[in-house]
């Protein structure tokens, strides 16, 4: 038998980590997946998420691993309210400092994994690169296309026009 | 590799919840996808306001010039957000009414454009505006079956087209917060027939006869918040009607002959309790309101003769005798902002037998 108190996660890729429960337990999928598991030695296959993006999701879980317990659990309405109108810290700005690909994997990883703290961390970090552009300069900034006809443009303009002045 | 245009819908939805109407806006010009998801957002909290009424009333000539180019006066600007946003919001009411969760109509925003009248025969603009902003809202109400806060001041613009928009309003069934300022007596009157059961309702300004509170008594069992402001108040016929959980009630400017002992019964839960420029016999004598924790003061205001926690008193002494009636509240946190200090209020804050109760006092603004 293994140690009780950590199991393996295996990436898409098949890279291999082995986490303290408690940390991985932060995910509400793995944690509702270790309780329909029980006591297994058997390690938890992460088919969505690579290697490089679950490295940076343990990393997370670690740092935050105390939060839980400081609060009364991250699926409390409370604490989520707590979470949208928290300031990012300088810690989980640092660890979102990567390449917009990471970045995004990253979020999209936490959202399936539903890491509730992770997703609105990484949600505040790219809503604050947003804030104060144009249009245009939120087109370059994440390569969006602008999928839009300049007739469309034109009307778009003008049926918001209520709300320019908000 | 995922790009921020791709990125699941549940994830875009939390990102715009972090951005301002304004910065969603932007967003939703980038893309098809992001501006389905991110107008939605800037649906959800709409507020259509104008300057404030002093401005308004100096702009208001400004309507009787022509219309030309680049002279466009505040007040048709306002008029085309009107209508811009309502025509919007008609473009495909399936999609868009439904996210409207608080619409706010503010301040004197149709104010100087309450008569085709005041409109000379050069603006043609402004004459369809005026007449097709109002039955337009009306619809957008109609469509609006989410709504769960309104706030309409001055609707006198809307004229005939009143009795439909109230009734629109009447048909709501979610409105948690109700506020009307500004209004003649068919807006508060309206109240009794919601069928919503607002948990806050806040009346200013409305009426140009006395309002009554006959129009609140549907709402007793859902009422927990009440503001009444700048009204005159009829006494209430019915001796045991109450709000029984009404937690918060601010009287403010409320000139009224139901007698201040009435209050702790029309409100008996009331915790916190703002009575600031009143008039009318409600002033004379006192009253035992043992429920109140929080009593805030200010001008005239009747005496509560039970002990209370937190005592703000805003401006002078708001009761004929200085500060004396703290003698039977007995405040244990006092705040007290006088505009002067007399001497014989001096001696009040030193020599008041209340005194002894108090832990925390805090004088400013002197």
């Amino acid at each position: 038998m293994g140690d009780s108190n950590r199991l393996t996660l295996v990436a898409s890729d098949g890279g291999k980590f082995v986490v303290d429960k408690e940390v991985v337990q932060m995910s509400v999928l793995l944690k509702n997946m270790i309780e329909d598991l029980g006591e297994t030695d058997e390690s938890i296959p992460i088919p969505n998420v690579t290697s490089p993006v679950l490295t940076k999701v343990i990393e997370f879980c670690e740092n935050h691993r105390t939060d839980a317990a400081r609060t009364d659990g991250p699926n409390v309405d409370g604490d989520d309210a707590r979470m949208r109108t928290a300031v990012v810290s300088d810690w989980d700005r640092q660890f979102f400092d990567v390449d917009q690909d990471l970045m995004f994997e990253i979020i999209v990883a936490a959202n399936y994994l539903d890491i509730k703290s992770l997703v609105d961390v990484g949600c505040k970090v790219v809503a604050d690169m947003i804030k104060g552009k144009s249009p245009q300069e939120i087109r370059d900034l994440f390569d969006i296309v602008n999928d839009f006809s300049p007739e469309e443009e034109a009307a778009l303009r003008k049926e918001n026009e209520w709300a320019n002045d908000r | 590799m995922p790009l921020l245009s791709n990125l699941p819908r549940d994830v875009l939805e939390l990102i715009v919840e972090q951005l301002t109407a304004q910065d969603a806006l932007q967003l939703s010009r980038t893309n098809k996808r992001l501006n389905n998801i991110a107008v939605c957002y800037v649906l959800r909290d709409v507020r259509l306001s104008g300057e404030r009424d002093s401005e308004v009333y100096r702009e208001s000539s400004l309507l009787k010039t022509p219309d030309s180019e680049g002279s466009r006066t505040p007040n048709l600007r306002r008029l085309e957000r009107v209508a811009s946003f309502a025509s919007f919001v008609l473009s495909n009411p399936a999609l868009y009414a439904h996210h409207i969760r608080s619409l706010a109509l503010m301040w004197g925003v149709f104010c100087g454009c309450s008569s085709n009248s005041e409109l000379t025969s050069g603006n043609l603009d402004r004459a369809c505006l005026c007449a097709s902003a109002p039955p337009l809202l009306v619809q957008v109400f109609g469509h609006a079956g989410e709504l769960r806060r309104l706030t309409i001041y001055k609707p006198g613009w809307l004229r005939s087209h009143t009795p439909e928009l109230l009734d629109a309003i009447a048909a709501l069934d979610k409105l948690d917060y109700l506020e009307i300022g500004h209004t003649r007596w068919e807006f508060p009157a309206v109240i009794s027939r919601m069928r919503s059961r607002p948990s806050e309702i806040v009346l200013d300004g409305c009426s140009d006869r006395g309002s009554t509170l006959e129009h609140l008594k549907p709402h007793a069992s859902t009422l927990r918040r009440l503001t009444l402001r700048c009204i005159n108040l009829d006494n209430i016929a019915d001796g045991s009607f109450s709000w029984p959980h009404v937690e918060t009630l601010i009287l403010r400017y409320v000139c009224t002959s139901i007698p201040f002992s009435d209050l702790p019964r029309l409100s008996p839960n009331a915790r916190r309790v703002t009575l600031w420029g009143l008039s009318g016999s409600v002033l004379e004598g006192s009253s035992y309101w043992p429920s109140v924790d929080t009593l805030t003061a200010a001008s005239f205001a009747p005496v509560v003769s039970s002990q209370i926690r937190r005592v703000d008193i805003m401006g002078d002494a708001p009761w004929r005798h200085g500060l004396q009636p703290l003698e039977c509240i007995g405040p244990v946190v006092l705040s007290y902002t006088p505009r002067l200090l007399p001497a014989t209020h001096i001696d009040d804050l030193v020599g008041g037998t209340w005194y002894a109760s108090l832990r925390f006092l805090r004088l400013h603004g002197i």
